[in-house]
């Protein structure tokens, strides 16, 4: 008996347990998959072994930028243990994570774009083989110019790095324009301006990527792999290896860390496939640590320069964005990216008036994608820098200018972002109240300061990356006459606790233990499709999705109980293991009875829940990227003590407050605040993901500088400072028992804060990241000549974005659609609805 | 890695002939060779272990000093209730060494002939004077962690923490030879690129190091050993320094010994001579930690890096007596 | 074969050239042969001939892991991490960095932490060797991995294999750290989740509890 599927839009169908009520969603359960972590019991992709297994080895460009001119294998083919090679030939099909930039091939079919890009696949017996096998293989290359930085993407249209893209090598330029930005900036009775520029970083996830990819008959293959998103490499492997979706199988294995890297669909994985299907045997890859740097896909270098129009009392007038993207060679998640560099600037504080522009350009590097924060951290950095110089100058706590002009709750920003819950005041009071902010900022001796800022994040993003009208998120409940329930959910655990959040809504709920759920994720052939681990999407959507389907399925159950006890259905309770009379506790039966008696009635249980987000205001071009069903917040003082001698720095104190909405799960909460703490405070200090250019007489090869885990530097227990964690709970309506994210949102406010106490500690600004101790030094020594004491970019670039596209905003009286289209020359990047729909049943 | 021979000679003399044999390396613990290995900057077919030679795994103290075995691990010296009463500096820089687990496995032997960590040099494709070639990449290049002084033919710098101490303790290298045992002191040991290239210690084809001594003449009561890194942990010192004041009871033998800035660990006798007890010591010391440097593009910063060291290290050793 | 660019000056025109992104694979061998001449490395035997050659080729490798004997046939420059996920299936320990910089493999080699990717296997022959699977079961949890769920100290859960190692072991030298000991004692191990925190407390309640 299938029940049909209802809008998620009709709010008053749910019937959530009130907050007050909850038994097990609140609490600081175990999380589910614990025990086999901490006993190395976990099936990590590499530890996957199977019969006849053998290994690959991908053979990488090493030049830059590059024709193929030919490739030799007939070395390699004679070396011990080697079964078969893969070309680009093979693969021919494009793919890529977004429609608009399907760019890449399984491997380089024609041309190579970065050290690193794959360009023969090779198969042997052992991993040691392949690998010797891989260094006879001859490739022969004719260099093309390279293109290392945005700078020379500007000035060097030709050679394109690839056949598409806005201009040139700009794979995008933007303009967005929400109110007249020009008047608010007259309106102003002082006028702002700071150009900040944000290092590149990649994710550094303990676990590389791996696959191992197996046949069952011709043509089936099952591929497990290290993939946050399992769905859209469900649909690339379909479109590249042409067999249908229906008989390829994507299991992704439980993450040792994403926080991003695993996003995209990636040349191993469908190298590892198709070799298996080559082959008749399982393949096996592991990245070695050094590609994984070359893999990346991790947080986009971006300049910018950011203008902003305020009243002397500090109120916010208007706003201009400028960011420029170094976005490697390959589109990725990119265009989202270059979105999200502007699109999150006015859901924190009102800001009535707001133009954005940007550019991403393509550079011979790795591929920059998405890393925690997703785009937002950067203009994040220059935004919270900028406001509290603007602070400083107009004689304002740089709390209280915040605090006076924060967002209202259920309200529309310039650029239609509908904001739910916003718990952005409370956090601040919080990390004010907790570091002793007021007494103490501003006041510490020279060499020790506190400094502020604050952030916010997406619960999700509202639309799916490809067009369609299905839900982001599904869950599936069997409901077995043992009592025992089966969860079957596409979501996966990458360490962030999906797992144990979906089976905790579950067994709220219903009542029952969490033990009893068993979790079937993850799989294409068997769960319902979840979009991935990306963007905070899990515990909102897959969370609804989770409630949706145990409501049902406590209803249908409640039906049978109450035949059974004779009393009507919507008084019973479900707790405890238990169905109970919620008036007269005596009249119960056990869960497992109760399913009985409803299997009795009804035959098979089973239940579905689903979840589309709500339709956003925005109407124009690039309104998709933004919306969100819900935002979460977050505040952060650091303390810090700086050397002024060398400009070396500790952070000794970390306060950090987050507006979760409702935690499911409080220690898991933590520890999400807690990590995104520790990783935010790596990227200010000393992350960076930055290449070698030989000397131009030379080759012009540009090569990672730190591809190891020694070299890239991360925060050791010896680096991390205490952090005192503050959870503010504002139940969003759009969020499960309210809950909204928290795995992304308290990273942003790190890399600020901690330049922010850099100011106050000794009078300098750094505005960039990372913030190195010679350049902390270097704007001390300028300020000691009498020059700015400041060490950041000097300028940001003249680029021509001709006419934004312009938005009247919704205190304009607009509709959420831009007004001058022709105008602004809106350009074909993105395909009409009818494109679109045929795009996705083409697979595309 | 490509499969490598592991060969265990009994004997030094053994030892000798078998590394003599064709393209093979000495394996102490490995934690170095093995990454260079791995890394394709070092490929030997074979591999002779030092570990199954007898006599070099003990700590012996005597009236002449400590006895370190090459093959003792680094963990067992800063946990050596002779050597952290009589020698605290060793212990000091070598519990800021690394890792535990890194120093639980690696040897002192090792640790003094471990590689530089220069990216050019560990980098396969990069040919420099350091491994046959010529000239140096880091000069203008990327040189954040290169040496600021005698860095003209090489700018790597001698990466064992235990260098600059074991300088500052007028250590005694043994050496297992051709000829038998011979010895140098750590001064003799450690050599620059003026004096060979290729090399960083003092070794003859097939020599290898069999214990080090602590000289009971070199002690000192006000020591300290300051340096600064970029992580906590899991990191080379950005630049060092050690200090001994007094040596041996001897008022005024001081030693200054500077690391991580230079390609041999380099003696600083100019600023011993500034240490004098006088109110402003630190200020005339730390004010000369620049002379004579040659910095490179990215590297001045160890300059006033230098300069807060000294003062530290002079503040702290005043603070320690004796124990 | 390798081409080294000569020198800054004088450079060569192909780029970087065999640049490989292949290393650090670390050395799986599969029973591809069998030594020439089976010589049997194990526990406590002497009196090999002088001097011992062992592989390049496969040799047979026995090690005592978590109180059991595993033995397998592995050239003997395969490092101790490879052999134990690879050769005998112990896949606790985690290839993270290979390259002794992170502690994702670390076990106990005779109670003592080590990095098993920067060792050969044959380097562990004699002694007792400790990996998480000997730390604890799913239903035989150590207070350690009990106190580990209780306080949430893993997320991703790659770091904990070596975590729970290191900590052990910690615990096992100092029942009572302080939280600088604890610190120190773990700064051998990387997390990118940020559980260092919860760890510190974990380990901090074992400690309480009576170690």
């Amino acid at each position: 008996m299938h029940e049909p599927r209802e809008s998620n839009d009709k709010k008053a169908e749910r019937k959530s347990p009130s907050n007050d009520d909850l038994n097990l969603v609140g609490t600081p359960f175990r999380r589910v998959d614990g025990r086999a972590k901490v006993t190395g019991q976990t099936r990590f992709a590499d530890d996957l072994t199977f019969p006849r297994m053998v290994h690959m080895k991908l053979v990488r460009s090493t030049v830059p930028h590059a024709r193929i001119v030919s490739i030799d294998t007939s070395a390699a083919e004679k070396m011990p243990g080697v079964l078969g090679f893969l070309t680009g030939e093979s693969m021919p099909h494009p793919f890529g994570i977004l429609p608009v930039s399907q760019d890449e091939h399984a491997l380089c079919v024609d041309k190579v774009r970065f050290v690193g890009d794959p360009v023969v696949a090779i198969a042997a017996i052992t991993e040691e083989q392949a690998y010797e096998a891989s260094l006879v293989v001859k490739v022969e290359y004719e260099s093309l110019e390279t293109i290392s930085n945005v700078e020379e993407a500007i000035s060097t249209p030709e050679p394109r790095i690839h056949e598409y893209g806005d201009e040139g090598n700009l794979h995008k330029k933007l303009s967005m324009q929400f109110g007249d930005t020009d008047a608010g900036f007259e309106e102003a009775d002082e006028i702002f301006e700071d150009v900040m520029y944000f290092e590149g970083n990649t994710h550094l996830p303990m676990e590389q990527h791996a696959t191992v990819a197996l046949t069952e008959e011709t043509d089936r293959v099952t591929v497990y792999s290290s993939t946050q998103t399992p769905h859209y490499l469900h649909r690339s492997l379909t479109k590249v290896l042409e067999i249908p979706a229906a008989r390829i199988r994507v299991i992704a294995c439980p993450n040792g860390g994403g926080f991003g890297g695993k996003s995209d669909p990636f040349n191993h994985e469908i190298c590892a496939a198709k070799m298996s299907l080559k082959l008749g045997r399982p393949v096996k890859i592991s990245l070695s640590r050094e590609e994984v740097f070359y893999c990346h896909r991790g947080r986009h270098p971006v300049l910018m320069k950011i203008k902003t129009g305020v009243k002397k009392d500090g109120t916010l007038t208007s706003q201009h964005l400028q960011t420029a993207l170094d976005g490697g060679a390959y589109g990725s998640y990119g265009v989202a990216s270059t979105y999200y560099t502007g699109a999150l600037q006015t859901v924190t504080y009102n800001l009535p008036k707001y133009r954005f522009d940007s550019i991403r350009a393509f550079t011979n590097k790795a591929p920059c994608g998405p890393k925690r924060g997703h785009g937002t951290p950067q203009p994040r950095f220059a935004y919270e820098v900028h406001l509290d110089k603007i602070a400083h100058k107009l004689g304002i706590d740089p709390a209280e200018i915040r605090m006076q002009q924060l967002v209202d709750p259920e309200s529309v920003t310039s650029n239609w972002l509908k904001v739910g819950s916003m718990g952005l005041g409370k956090c601040i009071e919080a990390v004010v109240e907790g570091s002793g902010w007021k007494e103490r900022h501003g006041n510490l001796p020279d060499g020790h300061g506190l400094g502020l800022a604050c952030g916010s994040y997406l619960s999700g993003a509202g639309l799916p990356i490809y067009w369609n009208h299905m839900p982001q998120s599904g869950v599936q409940l069997q409901l077995d006459r043992s009592g025992g329930v089966a969860l079957f959910c596409g979501e996966t655990e990458i360490g962030q606790g999906s797992d144990s959040v979906i089976a905790a809504i579950t067994a709220e709920v219903l009542g029952i233990d969490l033990k009893d759920i068993r979790l079937c994720v993850a799989d294409t052939d068997l769960t319902p499709v979840d979009l991935g681990s990306y963007s905070s999407r899990v515990t909102l959507m897959a969370g609804n999705a989770a409630l949706q389907a145990a409501e049902r399925a406590r209803d249908l159950v409640a039906k049978g109980a109450a035949e059974e006890l004779k009393v009507p259905a919507k008084e019973l309770v479900f707790a405890e293991g238990r169905v109970f009379h919620g008036e007269n506790p005596d009249t119960s039966m056990s869960w497992q009875d109760a399913v009985i008696a409803a299997e009795s009635r009804f035959g098979t249980l089973g239940t579905t829940g689903s979840y589309v987000p709500p339709r956003s205001p925005g109407r124009y071009r690039g309104a998709g990227v933004g919306p969100s069903p819900a935002y979460s917040y977050s505040a952060a003082v650091v303390e810090t003590r700086v050397d002024r001698e060398t400009g070396i720095y500790r952070v000794e104190h970390v306060w950090m407050a987050h507006d979760v909405g409702k935690c499911i799960n409080p220690a898991m909460v933590m520890g999400q605040i807690e990590g995104s703490v520790y990783m935010g405070l790596g990227e200010a200090m000393m992350e960076e993901q930055v290449y070698r250019r030989l000397p131009k007489k030379r080759s012009n090869a540009l090569v990672h500088k730190h591809p190891s885990l020694l070299e890239y530097k991360s925060p050791t227990f010896a680096d991390m400072p205490p952090v005192t964690s503050y959870i503010i709970e504002d139940p969003d309506p759009n969020g499960p028992f309210g809950a909204k994210e928290v795995g992304q949102g308290p990273l942003l406010p790190m890399m600020p804060a901690v330049a922010n106490s850099i100011f106050d500690a000794v009078g300098v600004r750094v505005d960039q990241v990372p913030i190195a101790p010679h350049m902390v030094r270097q704007a001390i020594e300028a300020k000691d000549k009498g020059k700015e004491g400041r060490f950041g970019p000097k300028s940001f670039p003249e680029i021509d974005f001709g006419t934004p596209l312009r938005v009247p905003t919704p205190e304009e009286g607009g509709d959420g659609k831009a007004v001058n289209i022709d105008e602004a020359g809106v350009r074909d990047g993105t395909g009409t609805m009818t494109e679109r729909t045929d795009a996705v049943k083409g697979g595309e | 890695m490509r499969p490598f021979k592991v060969i265990r000679p009994t004997n030094e003399k053994e030892a000798m002939e078998q590394v003599s044999k064709g393209n093979a390396s000495y394996l102490a613990a490995g934690t170095d060779l093995l990454n260079r290995i791995k890394e394709h900057v070092a490929s030997p077919d074979s591999v002779v272990d030092l570990k199954s030679l007898p006599g070099m795994n003990t700590i012996e103290v005597t009236d002449q000093g400590i006895w370190i075995g090459a093959l003792v691990r680094l963990s067992a010296v800063s946990s050596h209730t002779d050597v952290l009463s009589r020698f605290p500096a060793v212990c000091e820089t070598i519990i800021h060494a690394a890792t535990p687990q890194i120093r639980n496995m690696a040897t002192v032997g090792g640790n003094l002939c471990q590689k530089p960590r220069c990216w050019y040099l560990r980098h396969e494709g990069y040919s420099c004077v350091k491994n046959g070639g010529t000239g140096c990449w880091a000069r203008d290049g990327e040189n954040e962690f290169h040496g600021i002084f005698d860095n003209q033919i090489c700018s790597a710098t001698q990466p064992s923490n235990l260098a600059p101490v074991l300088v500052a303790h007028e250590a005694v290298i043994e050496i297992a030879s051709k000829d038998g045992v011979r010895e140098l002191t750590a001064d003799q040991f450690f050599i620059g690129p003026s004096s060979d290239p290729l090399r960083e210690v003092s070794l003859e084809e097939g020599e290898f190091v069999r214990r080090v001594m602590l000289p009971e003449s070199t002690r000192a009561g006000s020591w300290a050993y300051e340096e600064a890194r970029e992580k906590q942990s899991f990191d080379w010192a950005q630049a060092s320094v050690t200090l001994l004041l007094d040596r041996g009871g001897r008022k005024g033998d001081h030693r200054v010994v500077l690391g991580a800035v230079s390609p041999a660990p380099l003696r600083r006798s100019d600023i011993e001579k500034k240490i004098d007890g006088s109110d402003d010591e630190i200020a005339e010391a730390s004010g000369i930690a620049g002379a004579g440097a040659t910095p490179l593009s990215e590297n001045g910063y160890k300059i006033p890096m230098l300069k807060g060291l000294i003062g530290k290290a002079i503040r702290s050793a005043r603070s320690r007596k004796e124990g | 074969m390798v081409s080294k660019n000569k020198n800054p000056e004088n450079p060569e025109k192909d780029g970087v050239s065999r640049r490989s992104f292949l290393q650090g694979a670390g050395a799986a061998a599969a029973a591809a042969g069998v030594a020439r001449i089976p010589e049997t490395v194990i526990a406590g035997q002497n009196g090999v001939a002088t001097p011992e050659v062992l592989g390049p080729e496969a040799e047979s490798i026995q090690l005592k892991v978590n109180g059991a004997d595993k033995k397998a046939s592995a050239p003997p420059s395969t490092t101790l991490l490879d052999f134990l996920r690879n050769d005998v299936g112990v896949t606790g320990p985690k290839r993270v960095c290979d390259r002794g910089s992170c502690g994702a493999c670390t076990v106990l080699l005779d109670g003592q932490v080590v990095d098993s990717c920067s060792m050969l296997a044959i380097d562990a022959v004699g002694k007792e060797i400790t990996t998480v699977e000997g730390i604890g079961t799913p239903d035989n949890l150590s207070r350690l991995q009990k106190a580990f769920i209780e306080k949430d100290a893993l997320q991703c859960g790659f770091c904990t294999p070596g975590m729970v190692v290191s900590c052990t072991a910690l615990l096992e030298e100092n029942p009572k750290p302080s939280r600088n000991q604890i610190r120190e004692g773990l700064s051998g191990n990387l997390c990118r989740c940020g559980t260092y925190q919860n760890i510190i407390e974990a380990v901090e309640h074992v400690s309480r509890k009576g170690g």
